[in-house]
């Protein structure tokens, strides 16, 4: 019986052969070799520029979510890099569902005839399909605030409401007053689902404002709404009582 | 000591130049744009339920709180500006403003998104389409606004900058029809625009997963359920989940992780398809439990970046030559060389 042939291993091993690897090369610095499909080294640098310049805006806007230092929030609020972030729509954060979760928000509303009586309640978001309408409409309610102080907090919330009231008003011409709730609703802790609660329990439903607008609030109706839009010229600063975020 | 700098500062150049400027098949370009261009046209589909509520001057979000709105703090979660600070939120409805202007610009808008999403003349029909998506995003900033338009701005502004209608397009058909070339040459600006998606992406994670870390339910773990216990979020009923605690936790802490280390383990070969498929999980149940089918969506396709030219040819290709051959009667070989 002929022995298994042994396997050499060892020093004795024959070296087996390898991938041949590129041998470095020196080049002078800034050079790098054309190649095919490559645009040339100067339009390369120009790109290079904007590219760093494009990313450090990126990296700031998502950087400068208070709370943040000075430095970071006076590169990202000044020009020109506030501007470029405002004209790419890329003058945000990206904390989803951060750095607390919930509570969602609703808008429940009442319209009122002249009499005053009740003539129409409802809520949003609800039933509104497709998903996405649903979810433009929870946003509506989601953001009819602004971080900032209480104080600033509560006039946004203010506004936001009373012209979602108005809208109301609009939409149904036969209404008078329309009275809108804004609703914190938060998430059910675990403990109480393990009791059988649901998600609709009353406790969870917080009320945090509510305004009334009538029909004379409504004033005349604005035409001309490039007047708001290009101005900067306005002095909305003063018309403003909130801190600066 | 200089030679040696030098030496290195010349490999970095290179290094730079190799990950920015070597040309790339543009099928994976291709792929976002179709996909990208399908996501913005039902976003602004959807506006056309309640185009004048929300864009008209007196609607849900009136014209002029908007723009004090948009001077004191711009983004909820983004910088807020210095009070009284111009800012440069630009939109079409400052000039459209009669129901019928709306509605006409609005049918143009649908029209660019369509044409974005089969590739017709795709390169201007891209920078139309990001146009027009900053111009409604804008309007509706802050009061109506979400990741999803975030995410669709980001993508068609980077569509703008390569031949995303290089393939799968009627660009391509129309080439192949007058007599060009089945095979589409590689394109540094192909690999150009699908680096900034990838940069950008990794700087979402980044940011979503520090931001996450700053919140006590993500760093304790409970997080997952209390995002199951949004009605207004729930899609699925999850709530079957409160009899889990520690799956939960596993959950919170494993989003936070895949979050923050996306953008390092997402580039090594080894670990990207893990990280892929964390997205595909993620936004699959942002798609299913959290009733944001479209946010999902968006980031899967943002994701897409990650995705080698050669695997897109291979779902995508099949479909796209059988187009090809029923109508100019010539195609590119299905999952071609790249």
């Amino acid at each position: 019986m002929a022995a298994a042939p042994v396997k050499p291993f060892g020093p004795t091993m024959q070296p087996t052969p390898q991938k041949p690897r590129p041998t470095p090369t020196l080049r002078e610095p800034g050079a790098s070799p054309k190649r095919p499909g490559r645009p040339g080294a100067f339009v390369r640098v120009v790109i290079s520029l904007l590219i760093v310049w494009h990313f450090a805006g990126v990296f700031l806007a998502a950087l400068s979510i208070p709370t943040s230092s000075q430095l970071v929030m006076d590169a990202a609020q000044h020009r020109p890099m506030q501007w470029y972030l405002d004209a790419l729509y890329m003058n945000q954060g990206h904390s989803f569902f951060a750095p607390e979760v919930g509570p969602g928000h609703l808008i429940r509303y009442e319209l009122f005839d002249q009499s005053g009586q009740v003539m129409e309640k409802g809520e949003f978001p609800k039933d509104e399909w497709p998903r996405l309408r649903y979810h433009r409409h929870f946003m509506l309610a989601d953001q009819a605030d602004m971080p900032g102080s209480e104080e600033s907090s509560k006039y946004w919330q203010r506004r936001y409401l009373e012209a979602y009231a108005r809208q109301l008003l609009r939409t149904n011409e036969i209404a008078q007053t329309a009275l809108v709730r804004r609703i914190a609703h938060w998430p059910l802790p675990r403990e109480l689902a393990l009791q059988q609660r649901t998600l609709t329990d009353p406790e969870g439903y917080e009320l945090l404002m509510e305004v009334t607008q009538r029909r004379s609030d409504l004033g005349p109706e604005e035409t001309n709404q490039s007047l708001m839009w290009q101005g900067g010229q306005m002095n909305t600063a003063g018309r403003w009582n909130g801190a600066p975020r | 000591m200089i030679a040696a700098t030098r030496n290195y500062m010349a490999e970095v150049w290179e290094a730079w130049n190799e990950f920015w400027f070597t040309p790339i098949s543009p099928s994976t370009l291709s792929a976002i744009r179709v996909l990208a261009g399908a996501m913005l046209l039902y976003t602004h589909l959807v506006w056309s339920f309640d185009l004048n509520a929300f864009f008209g001057h007196n609607g849900w979000l009136p014209a002029e709180m908007m723009q004090e709105a948009e001077i004191a703090g711009n983004d909820p979660d983004g910088p807020g500006p210095v009070v009284g600070a111009p800012r440069w939120n630009w939109s079409h409805f400052a000039f459209a403003q009669s129901p019928k202007m709306m509605w006409t610009v609005h049918v143009v808008a649908l029209a660019v998104f369509f044409l974005l999403m089969i590739g017709f003349f795709s390169r201007t029909m891209a920078l139309l389409g990001f146009l027009f998506a900053v111009s409604y995003a804008n309007r509706v900033t802050p009061g109506a606004y979400f990741g999803l338009d975030k995410i669709n701005c980001m993508l068609a502004m980077y569509l703008m900058l390569g031949p995303c209608g290089a393939r799968y397009s009627v660009d391509h058909l129309w080439r192949l029809k007058r007599g060009g070339p089945t095979e589409v040459p590689p394109s540094t600006f192909a690999n150009l625009a699908i680096r900034m998606i990838q940069i950008h992406m990794c700087i979402i994670y980044l940011f979503s997963g520090i931001g996450k870390l700053q919140g006590e339910p993500w760093v304790t773990g409970t997080a997952s359920w209390l995002s199951f216990a949004m009605l207004e979020y729930q899609s699925l009923d999850m709530t079957w989940l409160a009899k889990f605690p520690r799956l939960l936790n596993f959950m919170t802490h494993l989003t936070v992780f895949w979050e923050l280390s996306y953008c390092a383990l997402v580039w090594p070969r080894l670990t990207r398809p893990w990280v892929l498929l964390m997205a595909v999980f993620v936004h699959g149940g942002i798609i299913l439990v959290l009733g944001m089918p479209t946010f999902g969506l968006v980031m899967l396709i943002g994701n897409l970046a990650f995705v080698s030219p050669k695997t897109i040819r291979k779902v995508f290709d099949p479909v796209a030559r059988r187009i090809s051959l029923a109508i100019v009667g010539k195609a590119s070989r299905a999952g071609g060389s790249d």
